[in-house]
Parts: structure tokens; sequence; C-alpha cells
């Protein structure tokens, strides 16, 4: 994702991850989908909303979610609503895939 | 003190302006650190995405006012629509982070970010709409006690 995630992006964004969450879900259950948010250069509350909603169909197709966060701004809105405590951020898509190859 | 106003229509795509301008603002003074500026857009975003939705039901060709006072102490900024109004009290707060229900709180998020970003956040609503005022102070500050 790239830009600025907020109820304009939001319809817009909101569909495409969920192409995305269900064409992983489709095949297989337990899929496993990496949210990109490295650049992302802001994010309120309503972009924080297509996370969770991408989170929970994830985990109801007993999925996996890692949240890759870049910047400050995107990191502290994390941290303020303590979501990063339930979502914890990689810094890098390759990051992700490199822990991934270790379990 | 130097004053800004900006008048949008209650559109979503005018969200950006809204955080752009305020921004810009608050640049004026030195004395805000970049982080503090961040915070202030983000408790602005949702100020005026609550005032946009306020007005989902009527003319999106209302207004929205978005009003920034500045001085080297402080910046103030005012966002008022002319919506329906809500009870700032009835949405509650998110679950601990712990809690299993945390994931389902998708919405009601954005009064909690505003609360916590800016050092004081107040809410007026009526039925003839809301105001919202954040107020973000420079480093070292004299502020009301």
């Amino acid at each position: 994702m790239i830009g600025e995630l907020d109820l304009a992006a939001a319809p817009r964004v909101r569909q495409a991850v969920l192409q995305v969450v269900n064409a992983a879900a489709e095949p297989t259950r337990g899929p496993r989908v990496i949210l990109d948010l490295g650049s992302v250069d802001f994010i309120d509350s309503s972009g924080l909303g297509i996370v969770l909603g991408a989170v929970k169909r994830v985990r109801a197709a007993d999925g996996q979610v890692r949240v890759v966060a870049g910047g400050p701004q995107v990191r502290e809105v994390f941290a303020v609503t303590e979501l990063d405590q339930i979502l914890p951020l990689a810094s890098s898509v390759d990051e992700v895939l490199a822990g991934a190859d270790h379990g | 003190m130097g004053e800004v106003q900006l008048e949008i229509p209650a559109r979503v795509d005018y969200l950006v302006l809204a955080r752009q301008v305020v921004a810009a603002a608050a640049a004026v003074e030195p004395r805000f650190r970049d982080e503090r500026i961040d915070d202030l857009r983000i408790a602005v975003s949702e100020a005026t995405t609550n005032a946009i939705e306020a007005h989902a039901d009527l003319s999106r060709d209302d207004r929205i006012l978005i009003r920034c006072n500045l001085d080297d102490e402080r910046i103030e900024v005012e966002v008022m629509d002319q919506g329906g109004g809500f009870d700032p009290g009835a949405a509650g707060e998110a679950p601990d982070a712990e809690a299993a229900n945390r994931l389902e709180w998708e919405r009601g998020l954005g009064l909690p970010l505003m609360k916590t970003l800016a050092d004081e956040t107040d809410i007026s609503s009526t039925e003839g709409g809301t105001a919202v005022r954040l107020v973000v102070y420079t480093p070292h500050a004299r502020r009301p006690s």
C-alpha cells in the first residue's frame, strides 16, 4: 500500500485488501498474508479499521497476518492504540519472509 | 497570534487538504517538533473525518470550518461541522490490548487517538453541529493549570 490511508482511501483499499485476502484464503485454509504499509506515509483510525478488518478475515480462515510498518507516523499510531501489542510490526517484507523460513 | 481559516465541503477528498493546511500552519512556529506536528495531523484527521461522517446524511455541499490559532506557545485548532451531533461520552473506550475482543474494535479509535495525541481535546456537540477543539503546546510553554 502506498500513500495516505484515511477515510478517502478506505473504500478502494478495503476492496483491494479483501480481494487479496479472499484469494489467499480460497485454495487452502491457513493463508499467510503480509500487509505491507512500508510506503504508507500517513494512517489514521480509518486506515487502522482496514487493517483490523483484514486481520479478522485472515484469522477467521485460520491464517496469519504480519504487518510491515515503515515510517514513524505509522508506528506511532499502532503504538498509541496499543495495536502493536497484538499485531507486532515487522520492519520489512524480507524480515517476515526470513522469519517464515525459520519456522 | 496568527489565525488561519479553511472552509471545506463535507467530502472525504478534502481530508488531505485539511491535514496539510494545519500542519503547514503549525510549521510556521519553529518550536514545534516534527513528531508533534505529526500528532496534530492525526488528531485533525480524526476530527475532520468525524465531521465529514456527521454530514453523511446531509448535503455534501455543507461546509466544515477549520480554524487554527497559533502563537509561540501553542496551536489551537477548531473543527466545526453542521452535522447532527453525537454524544462524545457514549462512544466508550477500546478494550485493553490483551482483551480477546480487541480486534472487534474496528471503529471508535478516532476519539481515543485525538485525546492521546493532542494536549487538550474539547468536544461540544449539539443538534446543530459539533465543535472539536484541539490544542498542542510547544515544548516549555506555560500551560494553564
